[in-house]
């Protein structure tokens, strides 16, 4: 059974990477090729090649695998070079061939990054990628006003509600992030909407899924799954966009009657409805740094932007690469769990390209860039001029 | 060439842990288990002599029940055997305890190397090996950090870790047990897939201490803990204590231990 698995996985690699031309034309789009300037990895050909000559030449041992293991790992999975392809070339999903050889590698014991262990073994302990405790998730109710704590539903095992907010590991254990879920539930109380979350949250599974650990994800994918169907919610509004992308995209079972929302669509239409009404403008200028996994990997740019343009009006710039090209922070992928050796940071470049933009302050809609983002403000020296606020955070301020 | 790999089973603390009822120990089978840390390695270790040379690896534990689950990761990263020595779940056994059962095991297999921990997360006596060792009467060396050759039928050249940077290099006559320290290498990840399609495929050796011949009310436990407690948060109080003499300030630290009923 393991034999046959590894063999369906060699074979969809061959059969995807056989039909590249090598026209390069992704190379350009990799955000490896701008921090690293095109070494080891020599961009997403380089990383899909490697694989298929490391299945074809049986490299898959020794000192070989793990220099390919870095290769593998490297990729952000933005989407970036699979959207290239599809416009320029040929047309091959490039990111799932990249984690499909994630899949080969963990099963040939040669994957994840050593960093990244940790993270499978406390996904698989404790549900969540950081080694917190599980029954302390909903602890970052405590750290938000109270009147807006009060009035959240935490629902057990046979309560069920409309909308469903997922918070995600990131903004539910990161201290310095809980104004994201404490912002949103401020949103929803206003809205009164009927709304809730989960007493027993667990994550989604994108860490364990793009790192190639597919016997894990199915764990939480059967589980959450589970969970949803009892809550009978019309709709899961997700705080993280990775949980956005992997509910809608990766969920075999999915409940197709359950709406997979991110909360900046959800917050968006109800502003085009009129139910949410921005009474504060922002007088600082702005601008959007549009995450991969809502943007590049969902095509949702305009959601975000419609709340951008409520609250800042004509404080409200892009940057030159917005939308479709816009870089990626270099957090997903599993890359948030690993220091990885980077010629030009991505998010320094990308701190850079809003400072270039006049902004002073980057708007983004996903826990992990805004923790890339802020480091990248403070490794470039950039405190003093630009700071990192979720839209959540943001909206807040202006409701 | 024929490897045994000793490994325990040992429960992840986190926050306060429950105690057995007569308190001599913590209840591992209220919390979530892993293999050793240190066994991790040694394990490892012992996998990449048999990616490298014509070798036999066999996973021997003491514990209860669960600890097939560590024996079944064994199993799902290459290890050719796997022997439980089924113990009371919970109950306290000391090192010697431990080693005696291991050593009925091994001695009556053959071996060329025993791999250890060095130490065990819970108890961190680092005791075990070198008790094996000596009971199997065979050469030691602890806190193995490289090895530098294998010569089958022959020798193995170690590192073993000495303070500030130094180490020893050594020369052991084989049969030898090394007890193996941490950062030696890198553990592999066994997959979900992997543990479940092993669990289904393999079957692991179970054996008790009395098919072994040892009767468990018979075997000394030369070290059982007096009674294990949870200090009170908030009621401590530092004490720097003063001496004149390394030895005072030693025999002013009995006396409060005393004092306290701790010794």
């Amino acid at each position: 059974m393991e034999e046959e698995y590894i063999e369906e996985i060699k074979q969809e690699i061959i059969e995807a990477t056989s039909k590249c031309r090598i026209c390069m034309s992704c190379y350009a789009d990799c955000p490896l090729q701008e921090s690293t300037r095109g070494y080891v990895t020599q961009g997403p050909t380089g990383i899909t090649k490697a694989i298929y000559y490391g299945i074809l030449w049986d490299t898959l041992a020794g000192k070989d695998a793990e220099e390919l293991r870095d290769i593998v790992y490297a990729c952000t999975t933005c989407g970036a070079c699979v959207a290239r392809c599809e416009k320029s070339a040929c047309g091959i999903k490039v990111v799932d061939v990249i984690e499909a050889g994630r899949k080969l590698l963990v099963e040939k014991m040669i994957g994840p990054l050593p960093d990244q262990i940790k993270v499978l073994e406390s996904l698989d302990q404790e549900g969540n990628p950081y080694d917190e405790l599980a029954d302390k998730r909903t602890k970052w109710l405590e750290s938000i006003d109270k009147e807006d704590a009060k009035q959240v539903k935490v629902l057990q095992d046979s309560d069920t509600v409309e909308n469903l907010l997922f918070v995600g590991c990131t903004s539910s254990y990161d201290r310095d992030l809980v104004n994201i879920p404490g912002s949103i539930v401020k949103a929803f109380n206003k809205l009164k909407i009927d709304y809730g979350i989960l007493n027993d949250e667990k994550c989604c599974g994108d860490p364990a899924l793009r790192l190639g650990e597919v016997g894990l994800f199915e764990d939480f994918s059967e589980q959450n799954t589970e969970r949803f169907k009892n809550v009978k919610a019309k709709r899961v509004i997700n705080i993280c966009p990775h949980g956005y992308h992997t509910f809608k995209n990766n969920y075999a079972d999915f409940p197709s009657d359950l709406e997979v929302m991110h909360y900046t669509e959800f917050l968006a239409q109800q502003i085009d409805v009129g139910t949410l009404t921005i009474k504060t403008k922002l007088n600082q200028k702005v601008t959007y740094h549009d995450p991969c996994y809502l943007g590049k990997r969902n095509n949702s740019y305009e959601a975000p932007r419609k709340i951008l343009n409520n609250i800042a009006g004509d404080n409200f710039v892009e940057m030159k690469r917005n939308r479709a090209d816009s870089l990626c922070c270099g957090g997903g992928g599993g890359r948030m769990f690993v220091e990885v050796e980077e010629v030009d940071r991505l998010s320094e470049t990308r701190v850079r390209h809003a400072l270039e933009a006049g902004a002073e302050i980057i708007v983004t809609a996903c826990p992990w860039c805004h923790i890339q983002l802020s480091d990248g403000i403070k490794t470039s020296g950039n405190e003093n001029k630009i700071i990192v606020k979720d839209m959540a955070h943001l909206l807040a301020d202006c409701i | 060439m024929d490897v045994v790999v000793t490994i325990r089973q040992t429960g992840i603390l986190r926050g306060n842990p429950i105690l057995t009822a007569d308190e001599k120990s913590v209840d591992i089978t209220k919390l979530k288990r892993h293999i050793n840390e240190w066994d991790q390695y040694a394990l490892e270790e012992a996998l990449r002599i048999k990616e490298r040379k014509e070798a036999g690896i066999t996973v021997v534990s003491v514990g209860d029940k669960k600890t097939e689950d560590a024996i079944y990761y064994c199993l799902a990263a290459g290890v050719n055997e796997g022997i439980l020595i089924e113990t009371e779940p919970s109950k306290y056994l000391d090192s010697w305890q431990i080693a005696s059962l291991l050593a009925r095991v091994v001695s009556e297999r053959p071996y060329d190397l025993v791999f250890s921990g060095v130490q065990s997360e819970d108890e961190g006596c680092a005791e075990v090996g070198a008790i094996l060792a000596r009971m199997l009467d065979i050469p030691l060396s602890s806190t193995v950090i490289g090895i530098k050759s294998l010569i089958e039928g022959g020798t193995i050249e170690i590192q073993n870790e000495l303070e500030e940077g130094f180490y020893h290099i050594r020369t052991l006559e084989l049969p030898a047990l090394i007890t193996i320290q941490t950062g030696i290498n890198q553990p592999r990840y066994v997959s979900s897939l992997r543990l479940r399609n092993t669990k289904k495929k393999r079957k692991i050796t179970k054996v008790s201490p009395e098919s072994l011949g040892i009767n468990m009310m018979e075997l000394d436990c030369k070290k059982m803990p007096k009674r294990l407690f949870i200090p009170e948060f908030g009621s401590a109080k530092l004490e720097l204590i003063d001496g004149a003499s390394s030895n005072e300030k030693a025999n002013s630290l009995l006396g409060r231990l005393y004092d306290r009923g701790v010794l």
